[in-house]
């Protein structure tokens, strides 16, 4: 760029052509400056304001980082497999540190389920609920929302901005509406992530329905198909693997969900994680920590194989092959 | 070792600070101010905003904050690591923080009923709509609990009914469920979510006010409970009151003025210990470790920690 304004021979428009150009990036990359100190004196503004409002300051606090750790190491490690299976414990002392085979579930005689498994049970099963629930919503309500399939527009923005109130709010706030209305329990739960789920699943569900190849519909459209007709068999065979695909995924997200929802709601797993966290008992949260660990790892690798089995291997081969 | 090098990082970061600022025992220029949970946040920290400024004027600070936790233990994990510098904790609370280490916090002041005296009860409240008049009736019903590190919420009733039973909570009722905080355990019996609700109470004065203080009492101040529609069911041996602690390490120049300030307040400005306190008091009472002995020891034999 030098070397050319330098060159004598340049006529004086383009030279003047250039100054400007270089004017006009200079201009740019001020703009693009400012901008980016713009955005960091806010991003640093608003966490001096958020660290000022906490108790403890970050900076001050990190070198306590790991504290919190050092209670977590159970003083005998063979605890950690008698709180989860509910074995008595040498220790047991009559509190509820040590109370491991109190929570036992006895099914018939002496078979028992551990206390925790039971929990994570009650913790899946909310998860289960809610995502068909999510799924039979999002399946009734897609292609009705759907821009391509949709009946009328009078249907389709109504039902659309109820589907984003459901999802503007998270789980755990409408499980506190419930709550106040139904007391909390399993059913606050289910309803709370179920109203979610529909929400979500409905966005992700009409996504799919949009991008869909119309041939096979107006070929049903020409054979004077009704609208059941054409999403059944012109729209529905193309859209449910992905279907699939987004409800195992819920699945997952679910658990997670129902988990958290327990720590404040008395269902499941999460109340009892939370009560042993705040209680300091280091085998009791290992044991739960170690149960939800290789639940969500086991929920992960069964929807994996659940799709393979239900979409069918050629839609991953297609996909490897990059096409 | 890695805490060792932030530390370090840290001590030479704030030397330049602590040049100008003075030693620890001084009074701190920021007090932060623990709020247990039970009561809605709102109404929390309306109630003890005058019990900020109050703080502020004695001890010159700059800022007084106010943090009220979601729970109990949120107080009792404040306290423990440093975050909180004053809280008024329930007895097991304080119990709770004890068990973890002696030393983190000093109790200076519990509250003094109108009668002088510095207890209260637990109390288990059900709709009278239900017909059953006392806990033994309940057999096979639902009980809720506040939170798991409440006194008159949790470990005395867990420890107290089986005595009028003769069996544990959990076998005597169907279910048993904590219902986040006392204001939140009331309203679960009066909405009929649960059938008994044990939250803390004066036990003084007359039942169609809600007692004289505690939290039946506040909620038909607030009118958000209607006393005739309920009956009493259970009572439990005297409960020490709740310590005002402050953590040790402030130092005990700190305390002294913290027992100055709140026994400033009690004289001054009932109407702000009332709302603070939830309730009337006649004042304050200076406390030690001790008066907490049973309680850490009841804490210790159930809970554990």
């Amino acid at each position: 760029m030098t070397s050319l304004s330098a060159s004598p021979q340049q006529s004086s428009s383009a030279d003047q052509v250039l100054r400007e150009w270089q004017r006009l990036a200079m201009q740019r990359r001020l703009y693009s400056v400012l901008g980016v100190l713009l955005v960091l004196a806010g991003l640093v503004g608003s966490m001096w304001f958020a660290d000022e409002n906490n108790a403890g300051h970050f900076v001050e606090r990190l070198p306590h980082l790991f504290d919190f750790l050092s209670w977590l190491i159970p003083s005998d490690w063979n605890d950690v497999w008698r709180a989860l299976f509910d074995i008595a414990s040498p220790q047991d002392n009559g509190t509820e540190q040590f109370n491991f085979p109190l929570g036992r579930v006895y099914l018939w005689a002496d078979f028992y389920l551990p206390e925790y498994f039971y929990l994570m049970l009650v913790t899946i099963n909310v998860a289960l609920v809610s995502t068909i629930v999510g799924f039979i919503g999002g399946l009734g309500f897609c292609f009705i929302v759907a821009r391509n399939y949709s009946p009328s527009n009078w249907l389709r923005i109504p039902i659309k901005r109820v589907m984003e109130l459901f999802r503007a709010f998270p789980e755990i706030v409408i499980a506190g509406m419930f709550a106040a209305i139904i007391s909390i329990g399993p059913v606050a739960a289910i309803i709370a992530i179920g109203i979610h789920c529909i929400g979500a699943l409905t966005k992700l569900f009409y996504e799919v329905v949009e991008n869909a190849d119309m041939r096979p519909d107006e070929g049903l459209k020409a054979v004077g198909a009704n609208w059941f007709e054409r999403v059944r068999f012109g729209g529905l065979p193309q859209v449910l693997p992905d279907f699939l695909s987004y409800a195992l995924l819920r699945l997952e997200i679910n658990v997670r969900a129902s988990t958290i929802i327990g720590a404040v709601g008395a269902v499941g797993i999460g109340q009892e994680l939370k009560l042993s966290i705040s209680r300091g008992f280091g085998a009791k949260t290992l044991a739960l920590v170690l149960l939800l660990f290789v639940t969500i790892f086991i929920v992960d690798q069964f929807s994996a194989w659940l799709r393979r089995r239900l979409v069918g291997e050629q839609a991953f081969l297609k996909q490897g092959l990059g096409t | 070792m890695l805490k060792n090098i932030l530390l370090g990082a840290l001590a030479l970061t704030s030397l330049a600070t602590a040049a100008t600022t003075a030693f620890a025992q001084d009074l701190p220029k920021e007090i932060r101010v623990g709020i247990l949970g039970g009561e809605n946040e709102a109404d929390r920290l309306k109630n003890n905003a005058c019990l900020a400024d109050h703080l502020k004027a004695d001890f010159g600070a700059d800022k007084v904050s106010l943090f009220p936790a979601a729970d109990y233990d949120g107080v009792i994990q404040g306290l423990l690591g440093g975050t909180l510098d004053v809280a008024e904790l329930g007895a097991s609370g304080y119990a709770a923080v004890y068990l973890k280490d002696q030393n983190a916090v000093t109790p200076v002041l519990t509250t003094q009923a109108p009668d002088g005296s510095t207890g209260y009860y637990s109390i288990g409240l059900a709709l009278k709509s239900l017909g059953l008049s006392k806990i033994t009736d309940f057999k096979g019903k639902t009980l809720g609990y506040a939170d798991p590190d409440s006194t008159s919420g949790y470990l005395i009733p867990l420890t107290q009914i089986p005595k009028d039973t003769g069996v544990a909570n959990d076998q005597f009722f169907a279910k048993t469920q904590f219902n986040g905080g006392h204001e939140n355990n009331l309203l679960a019996a009066y909405d009929g979510k649960v059938d008994v609700a044990v939250d803390d109470s004066s036990g003084l004065g007359d039942f169609k006010d809600g007692f004289t203080s505690g939290t039946f009492r506040k909620e038909v101040d607030k009118g958000t409970v209607d006393p005739s529609k309920l009956v009493e069911v259970w009572r439990s041996p005297l409960i020490p009151n709740g310590p005002i602690v402050y953590r040790t390490a402030l130092g005990e120049a700190f305390g002294k003025k913290l027992v100055e300030s709140y026994n400033n307040l009690a004289a001054t400005d009932a109407k702000c210990m009332s709302g603070v306190e939830g309730g009337d008091f006649k004042g304050y009472s200076p406390v030690k470790p001790e008066f907490y002995q049973a309680i850490i020891d009841v804490r210790k034999a159930t809970i554990g920690q």
